[in-house]
């Protein structure tokens, strides 16, 4: 029985502590492309220290969510459309994913050990086929009913449905 | 602490953006040739020695694909992305008032301007659906002053969005990052008018403000205005200098 077509939506957070070096490069190179782009928005000659200050101070400095995530860009790219922190349960497939979101947690222009960073992925609509045992059992095929491949993932923290519409 | 001390020490390996983009298209063919290597060693359990009978390619495994250092999508001179327009090379010279007008060099440049329908690249909404991921960056690039001191892009020429004149927006760096000057180039009005009135274009009309309106602009243009040549059919070349203190 089909319940629904859906959107997945995955997310990842990158700070200090992260290990792998793809998330060491996107945490590089979002510090340093915040160093910069963030100086359109702070004061010169009394900047504010942390993203929440200037946010707070300055409405406009939201945007600073998008112009950092430039510096993301390439390294997403690289993983052609394919969440690797996100497999089914077999382990060597993984969500694919049709666009990306990037905000930051936080960042300081004086410590760089304070950015940290999200990165949301979101999935293609998919078929909800079903719910089993704590898995969302869906499929990439709307027609159901003749048979299709299906894959389950894990119902986990930070994996989220963000799309949803009824099925017949 | 100083302010140009904290950027320095953040942006101390941004020359290394612009020196190894050759390496991005690194692909994941490599690592499997890696991990094939490794995993051969558990699926033979006869003597190696021995050539078996019959055999099959060893199972790949991957662990997503090795990743490279890649420069930021800004270092691009191609920003057109998947924007239609009438073609225009964007030449812009950065000079030194503290230094007798000289040019500088290995400046940074930032430029950003609207597509021809007058919308800017940024997130819209909270859904991501209509967002083209390749290409959500677009109009958008970073340059490093040449030793003329010039950043060029090619680019489309800018449409225009209600209550501003034609414009396109420029943040100057210093070669560690710390912020130079933020500022706009104006467009002279008789070629804005042509370039309205054709293509992709003409549906939007031609601009509702006029430079000597523009709330930027209207303080006088002597600094801010480009000089543009060239047509329509062959495309236009903007060129502009940017005075800063450095």
């Amino acid at each position: 029985m089909a319940k629904a077509q859906i959107r997945l939506a995955f997310r990842i957070v990158i700070n200090k502590d992260s290990q792998s070096r793809w998330e060491k490069y996107v945490w590089d190179s979002t510090y340093q492309e915040f160093l910069m782009q963030s100086q359109l928005y702070n004061d010169a000659e009394n900047p504010w220290m942390t993203f929440k200050q200037l946010l707070s101070r300055n409405e406009k400095a939201e945007q600073l969510h998008f112009l950092v995530s430039m510096a993301a860009h390439p390294y997403l790219l690289q993983w052609k459309g394919l969440t690797y922190p996100m497999p089914d349960v077999l382990g060597n497939n993984y969500m694919p994913f049709q666009n990306y979101r990037l905000d930051i947690i936080d960042s300081s222009i004086k410590d760089k050990n304070a950015h940290e960073i999200g990165i949301t992925f979101y999935s293609p609509l998919l078929t909800l086929v079903d719910i089993v045992e704590g898995h969302y059992l869906v499929s990439t095929n709307e027609n159901i009913y003749e048979g299709v491949e299906t894959t389950m993932y894990k119902m986990q923290p930070r994996l989220s449905i963000v799309y949803y519409k009824p099925l017949e | 602490m100083k302010r140009e001390d904290f950027i320095k020490r953040g942006l101390g390996s941004l020359s290394l953006f612009a020196v190894i983009p050759a390496l991005s298209s690194c692909t994941k063919d490599e690592v499997v040739a890696d991990t094939t290597t490794s995993s051969s060693s558990t699926t033979i359990t006869s003597d190696p020695t021995t050539t078996p009978s019959s055999c099959s390619v060893t199972n790949s495994e991957t662990e997503g694909p090795f990743p490279t250092k890649s420069p930021a999508t800004l270092v691009t001179n191609n920003i057109v992305s998947d924007r239609k327009g009438t073609p225009l090379t964007i030449k812009v010279y950065i000079r030194n008032v503290n230094a007798s007008c000289a040019v500088i060099k290995d400046a940074i440049v930032d430029i950003w301007h609207c597509d021809a329908a007058g919308l800017y690249s940024e997130y819209g909404g909270t859904g991501m659906q209509s967002v083209d991921m390749t290409a959500v960056h677009f109009l958008r690039g970073r340059q490093t002053t040449d030793t003329n001191g010039m950043a060029a892009w090619t680019s489309i020429y800018p449409g225009w969005y209600s209550g501003r004149a034609p414009h396109i927006h420029v943040h100057v760096y210093n070669s560690a990052g710390k912020s130079l000057l933020v500022t706009q180039i104006a467009f002279p009005e008789d070629v804005s008018k042509v370039v309205y009135a054709q293509g992709v274009y003409a549906s939007h009309g031609q601009a509702d403000t006029t430079n000597a309106r523009d709330n930027v602009f209207s303080d006088g243009t002597s600094n801010e205005m480009s000089s543009v040549t060239g047509s329509v059919s062959a495309g236009y070349v903007l060129t502009h200098t940017i005075y800063v203190k450095a």
